[in-house]
């Protein structure tokens, strides 16, 4: 019976997991495929004939690794000016009291209502004149101010999960406010540090509609209108494109694996009473 | 040398006024715990000692430092908090150790210091594990390991024992008591537990909606109470209350219970004291007791009265009978006869254990207990 349960539940999991991955082996399945056998070979799982050929090109041939520069600074900058200002915000709401909290939480909320694509053109007209049209500051100042709402509320509920006696306990002992936020409070908000970082990397990174509309030139596209791109004049490249993604996925992979320990919770556990 | 001082203290939250004009001087060395019910501004009080909530009105001093707007690390005090706070991603040794590392003590003074707490509490073994891995007993010596270690002149403890189950809670209490004589400083202590407050005080403080009820040592909290809200309060059971009415008595004056005993008062300790008045009377459930097994008493006085319960308790055991139609909580020591209800029992009441109490404010009028003078 034990094994009959066991044994069921591991065909869930794999059959969960195929479901999942199965688009990421169709992509690198297609970027390893040579051009001409695509369309001959059908719908087989695996070529007979592999090749690099598509992602030699993407990387030497096309301006690919430039895009993929781009993104990688324009998410990176994100991701952290997201999180430390998040991290200003979250403990601010979550320790103090001041006048204006709540219609200053419930305007952050107000700020997630609205479609984007309304805010292109006014956003456009804004940053136009200030020169930040075409420029990758501009669209890390964009990409922060539609990740931080969430970022902010992210991150109150994980200073939220963290009693307050602890800081509290760290002051009695001799430290400063700020002392008590370094030492005792931020390590144990490295889950929520991780978790905001990575949501908000991994947001900027897939970001399309903004970087289409603000950025032109070649020198500063993301990766993801460059993959536009491939849908070409004559069609669309499939290789070139699946290998391109493809790259485009290692980036993220390495940043969580970065940050997957402390995306792991119970650092806290052991605080209080349990 | 630290005296904690308390002058008109104050806290508001908003409309809610927690804290109403608190004074209360607090000896060097001296052992204060605050008691009362929930919610009557014990941890407020506390809060506002150590810095942890600005206070509205009136003046603290610890020492001879003005701390009213001092923060809580410059006030040279340490805290044992109800849910133990302690550092989660600190060892047992880093989390003793904080106060004094942040003070930048040189590295082998915090590992003697360590140590010796260590040693005191009985810690030893697990100084290299982290909170999670303690269990509450040891996490609560942590905690007071931590407050001891920085040698605080004030100590501050709210309700450091709530989350222990009945017989930890014993054994603790008594450790408390332990480590107070041999590190001697100045404790406040929060508890609503009046166990704790009499075991542990030296003087208690009775706490009601934000004010002091009553400040004395716990003889004299339990012996001779402010008021009726203190006499129920302190005690388990607590005392007997009955209405009653002052009357003359030859000379002197007595208190009568309709349908019940008329009780000669002690003319000295009640002075002042009209006859023909509505009172009060408060009988600790020991002042009364059946004549054949009574113990000693200063001032024996004898009536008869049934029995309509009684609750054997082994070393002890509560009886309960009744005079003038009110049900009284009597507690004899160590019966060695069986006792079982009865009526028209002969019984004794003490009446060098009398209080006397308004029955409009509650407040005391008098009471008969000596209290041996310092
Ligand atoms: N931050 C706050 N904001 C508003 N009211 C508060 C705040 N903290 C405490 N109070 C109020 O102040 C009063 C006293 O609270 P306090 O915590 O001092 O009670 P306590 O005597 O410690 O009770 P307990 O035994 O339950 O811990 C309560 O009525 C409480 O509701
Ligand atoms: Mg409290």
């Amino acid at each position: 019976m034990r094994i009959v349960t066991t044994a069921g539940i591991w065909l869930i999991r794999f059959a969960y997991l195929a479901f999942a991955l199965f688009p990421l082996l169709w992509l690198l399945r297609i970027a390893l495929t040579p051009d001409q056998l695509l369309y001959t070979e059908g719908t087989t799982l695996w070529p007979s004939v592999i090749t690099f050929e598509n992602f030699r090109y993407v990387i030497e041939e096309s301006p690919f690794p430039t895009y993929f520069l781009n993104t990688v600074i324009v998410s990176l900058g994100t991701a952290a000016i997201v999180t430390v200002l998040s991290t200003g915000i979250g403990y601010a709401f979550s320790r103090f009291r001041f006048r204006g909290k709540t219609a200053l939480m419930v305007f952050l909320v107000i700020t997630q209502l609205f479609p984007i694509v309304m805010l292109i053109t006014p956003l456009y007209q804004i940053l136009a004149p200030v020169g930040l049209v075409d420029t990758r500051i501009g669209l890390v100042v964009v990409f922060t101010a539609f990740n931080l709402p969430f970022a902010a509320f992210l991150m109150h509920s994980f200073f939220e999960g963290i009693p307050r006696e602890l800081e509290q306990a760290a002051m009695i002992d001799g430290c400063t406010r700020f002392q008590a936020l370094i030492r005792i409070i931020l390590p144990l908000m490295l889950p929520g540090v991780g978790a905001t970082l990575g949501f908000v990397f991994t947001a900027a990174w897939s970001e399309l509609l903004f970087s289409l509309m603000l950025i032109s030139s070649e020198a500063k596209k993301t990766f993801a209108v460059g993959l536009l791109s491939f849908v070409g004049r004559s069609g669309v490249d499939w290789g070139q494109m699946m290998a391109a993604a493809t790259l485009a996925l290692i980036p993220p992979a390495i940043f969580f694996t970065a940050i997957q320990k402390y995306l792991v919770g119970g650092l806290t556990a052991g605080a209080i009473k349990g | 040398m630290a005296e904690v001082s308390l002058k008109g203290v104050v806290k508001r939250f908003g409309p809610v006024q927690a804290v109403h004009d608190f004074t209360l001087d607090i000896a060097h060395e001296e052992f204060v715990v605050f008691v009362g019910p929930s919610g009557c501004g014990k941890s407020t009080t506390l809060r506002m000692i150590a810095g942890l909530e600005d206070i509205s009105g009136g003046e603290i001093r610890i020492g001879d430092r003005v701390v009213n707007d001092l923060p809580p690390r410059a006030r040279d005090i340490s805290m044992v908090f109800q849910n133990y706070a302690l550092y989660p991603h600190m060892t047992v040794r880093d989390n003793q150790g904080f106060g004094l590392k942040i003070a930048g003590s040189p590295k082998s003074e915090i590992a003697e210091k360590v140590g010796r707490a260590a040693k005191l509490l009985g810690i030893e073994s697990f100084l290299t594990r982290k909170p999670a891995a303690l269990s509450g007993g040891q996490r609560q010596r942590v905690a007071m390991g931590r407050a001891i270690v920085r040698d605080p002149a004030v100590f501050l403890f709210d309700e450091p024992l709530s989350n222990l189950d009945a017989k930890l809670r014993g054994q603790m209490r008594t450790e408390i008591r332990k480590l107070h004589e041999k590190v001697r400083t100045t404790v406040i202590y929060v508890t609503h537990d009046q166990v704790e407050a009499m075991t542990l005080a030296d003087r208690i403080v009775v706490m009601r909606d934000g004010r002091i009820e009553q400040v004395g040592t716990p003889d004299e909290v339990y012996h001779l109470p402010a008021s009726d809200f203190v006499a129920g309060f302190i005690g388990s059971p607590p005392m007997n209350l009955l209405d009653a009415r002052t009357v003359r008595d030859g000379d002197g004056l007595a208190v009568e219970i309709p349908g019940g005993p008329r009780l000669p008062l002690d003319p000295e300790a009640c002075r002042g004291i009209e006859p023909g008045r509505d009172v009060r009377l408060g009988l600790r459930p020991e002042a009364i007791a059946p004549e054949r097994i009574a113990s000693e008493m200063r001032r024996p006085f004898s009536f008869t009265a049934d029995i309509t319960l009684v609750e054997p308790l082994g070393g002890e055991a509560l009886i309960f009978l009744e005079i003038g139609g009110t049900e009284v909580t009597a507690r004899v020591f160590r019966p060695n006869t069986r006792l079982s209800p009865e009526k028209d029992v002969p019984f004794v009441v003490d009446l060098g254990e009398l209080n006397l109490f308004d029955p409009e404010s509650g407040r005391r009028l008098c009471g008969t207990r000596r209290m041996p003078t310092q």
